[in-house]
């Protein structure tokens, strides 16, 4: 059976920057993604060590970083609104220190984390509305205009039209 | 999937490499899962500890839902312990605290260790002018960690060695005392630790929570803070070490303290700017548990308006959507904390009953008459709506023969998501319900003391009492 450090060096090794890429989209900033995928090795590993192999963990990694994330959002929008004189109002937890790389970088920076959330669940994880939504907390509409928000904000930063069209499947409206 | 997928993943991929670089050759994390798998190392466990903490400043109180911490080490068993709450802070009046050298550093070639001889003070000491005004402070509580984690499903802790079931375990032990900690302000940096102190000698210590903060604007990071053995001054690196501290249990809270230290300036130089201790066998000196800054502010209490007057709050302008200010309604708004000026709502207001108004005016506002509001995009929200558009959308019309505005169901409602299935506003509403218009009134914008939010964002919640 191989050795825990040994499963998360491999972990690393084959899945580290596919990790710290949605780390990254899900922060706006690779300090931001490194401590994610950190906190979320640690979790997921001192609470599964049965995982035996870096395809197995990862998976379990990445939702423990996207529960790790939301809930970070989630408390931050509170204290924002116990302190609204005070806090800035550009607050964005992991992407206050973004590092300054390249356009893209920027603009993810400068999404509103809860944009920036819904755009990594939607296309790194390829979760449908309902379940982002699901997932936040949100309704769907407010979902989808987080996700229509991302593509306005990036698409022309990536090369692409903001009208093209998305696949997204076809979800009943929640009842309330 | 489409090209915009593709795009951003290429786009990432480049910071996704570089930063998985550094993870290859990131040992920290790896020997602190190791640690507490095999027990090897009881300081790489701290270290993991520190790790998730660090993720947890900026998350401000991921903690809670982590089971996590220096109760690693502690057998069931210990009596319940309870201290404080108690809450320090840095004012912001430069006369009020003199500058002094600090008496101890958590961090550095001359951090604290085992053996000094310190004589420390509760409350806060200030070491540099530039702590006043950032609003620094801990506040804490010593509980038992069962306590504190009251309501989250329980961890069951398992043993870290398969020949000693009764012995250490991976994760936190209930029974174990804790210290329930928030670190607030506009820091650099941040630093808590407990020592546990025989006399004035350090004889065990533990940092439990640190991380980075951002200087511009104040935020809170929470976390636990566990009671150090006896003998417990830094790295653990063998099972037997582990299983001599496990065995010892944690120090007597109540001969322990819990100190923190606020950093600022930047990544050239950083400048300690205070330092405060907190000592559980001082009384109480707050009622606010330390992680009440991170609890949603109670549902406002509502005032029936007396006669024009009436109640209002002021609330940020939500995103579009399919009823978003009927689910702000459901999630608690308005809050204690949004409460504005009352507000005169001149004019005939139709009557409040299950059956609201349709077709006819919410409101009629004779000309010559008219408040700030008129004209401005307005909404309808009550506790419940049994049908229809949740939060149906007004319009104002003006009724030139009767010189007067009308206010009544209608209009293009910009917060309305075009996406969402439509349904005709025709609902019965029961509970509360206010007339939602947008913007403030003028005396609130003149008097706007807040640059973080701006007044053209937000809206003015006018309660109007309630439909039966």
């Amino acid at each position: 059976m191989p050795d825990v450090e040994q499963v998360i060096a491999e972990v690393y090794r084959e899945a580290g920057s596919r990790l710290a890429a949605y780390g990254y989209v899900l922060t706006g900033s690779r300090h931001g993604a490194e401590e994610l995928v950190q906190a979320a090795v640690v979790k997921t590993f001192v609470k599964r060590r049965r995982l035996h192999d870096a395809r197995s963990a990862e998976g379990y990694i990445r939702a423990t970083m996207r529960t790790l994330h939301v809930d970070a959002i989630r408390r931050d929008r509170i204290w924002a609104r116990l302190v609204p004189r005070v806090a800035p109002r550009t607050h964005a937890e992991h992407a206050g220190d973004v590092e300054d790389h390249d356009e893209i970088s920027r603009a993810l920076a400068a999404l509103p984390p809860r944009v920036r959330t819904a755009v990594a669940l939607r296309f790194y994880d390829d979760l449908t509305v309902a379940d982002i939504a699901h997932v936040m907390r949100l309704s769907d509409g407010t979902v989808k205009k987080y996700l229509q928000e991302g593509r306005e904000r990036l698409a022309p930063l990536l090369g692409v039209s903001v009208t093209e069209p998305e696949r997204l499947p076809v979800v009943e409206r929640r009842q309330r | 999937m489409s090209d915009f997928h593709d795009a951003l993943h290429r786009a990432a991929q480049p910071h996704g490499e570089a930063v998985g670089k550094d993870l290859t050759a990131d040992a920290v994390v790896a020997s602190s899962v190791r640690s507490v798998s095999e027990g090897r190392r009881r300081r790489a466990a701290m270290q993991a500890v520190a790790s998730v903490a660090a993720v947890g400043a900026v998350v401000a109180g991921a903690w809670l839902v982590l089971p996590l911490g220096a109760g690693d080490q502690e057998p069931a068993g210990a009596d319940p312990v309870h201290a404080g709450p108690f809450r320090y802070e840095v004012g912001d009046d430069p006369d009020a605290v003199p500058v002094e050298e600090p008496a101890l550093l958590l961090r550095g070639e001359d951090a604290v260790m085992c053996g000094d001889e310190l004589s420390l003070e509760p409350g806060v000491s200030v070491h540099s002018d530039e702590a006043f005004g950032r609003g620094l402070s801990l506040a804490a509580e010593l509980k038992t960690l069962g306590d504190i984690m009251e309501g989250t499903p329980p961890a069951t802790p398992q043993p870290l060695f398969s020949d000693m079931p009764d012995g250490p375990t991976d994760g936190w032990d209930p029974a174990s005392p804790q210290w329930e900690v928030v670190a607030s302000g506009a820091l650099r940096t941040h630093t808590v630790s407990t020592l546990l102190l025989d006399g004035s000698t350090v004889v065990g210590l533990q940092e439990s929570l640190s991380g980075s903060g951002q200087e511009e604007g104040i935020a809170h990071y929470g976390g636990g803070s566990g009671i150090p053995a006896e003998g417990q001054c830094g790295d653990v690196e063998t099972r037997e070490d582990l299983v001599e501290l496990w065995d010892r249990g944690p120090g007597d809270p109540f001969t322990s303290v819990l100190v923190a230290q606020f950093w600022g300036g930047d990544a050239a130089g950083s400048t300690l700017l205070a330092t405060i201790v907190i000592d559980p066998n001082e009384p109480a000196n707050t009622d606010q548990e330390p992680t009440a800054v991170f609890d949603q502010p109670a549902p406002a209490e509502l005032e029936a308006p007396d006669g024009a007057m009436h109640q209002s709050f002021i609330v940020p302008r939500p995103i579009a959507g399919c009823a978003p200010l009927a689910e702000l309604r459901e999630g608690g708004t308005p809050t204690v904390d949004m409460e504005g000026p009352p507000v005169e709502v001149p004019g005939a207001m139709g009557d409040l009953s299950g059956e609201l108004w349709g077709a006819e005016p919410v409101l009629t506002v004779p000309a010559g008459d008219e408040p700030w509001f008129v004209e401005r995009d307005a909404w309808l929200v009550a506790d419940i709506v049994s049908a229809g558009i949740e939060d149906p959308h007004l319009d104002w019309t003006s009724l030139s023969s009767a010189q007067a505005w009308a206010l009544a169901l209608g209009g293009e409602d910009p917060l309305r998501d075009p996406e969402c299935v439509y349904a005709l506003p025709i609902p019965e509403v029961f509970g509360a319900v206010f007339l939602v218009v947008d913007g403030v009134a003028p005396e609130v914008e003149a008097n706007w003391g807040d640059a973080t939010v701006l007044p053209e964002e937000m809206q003015t919640w006018i309660y109007l009492g309630q439909a039966e």
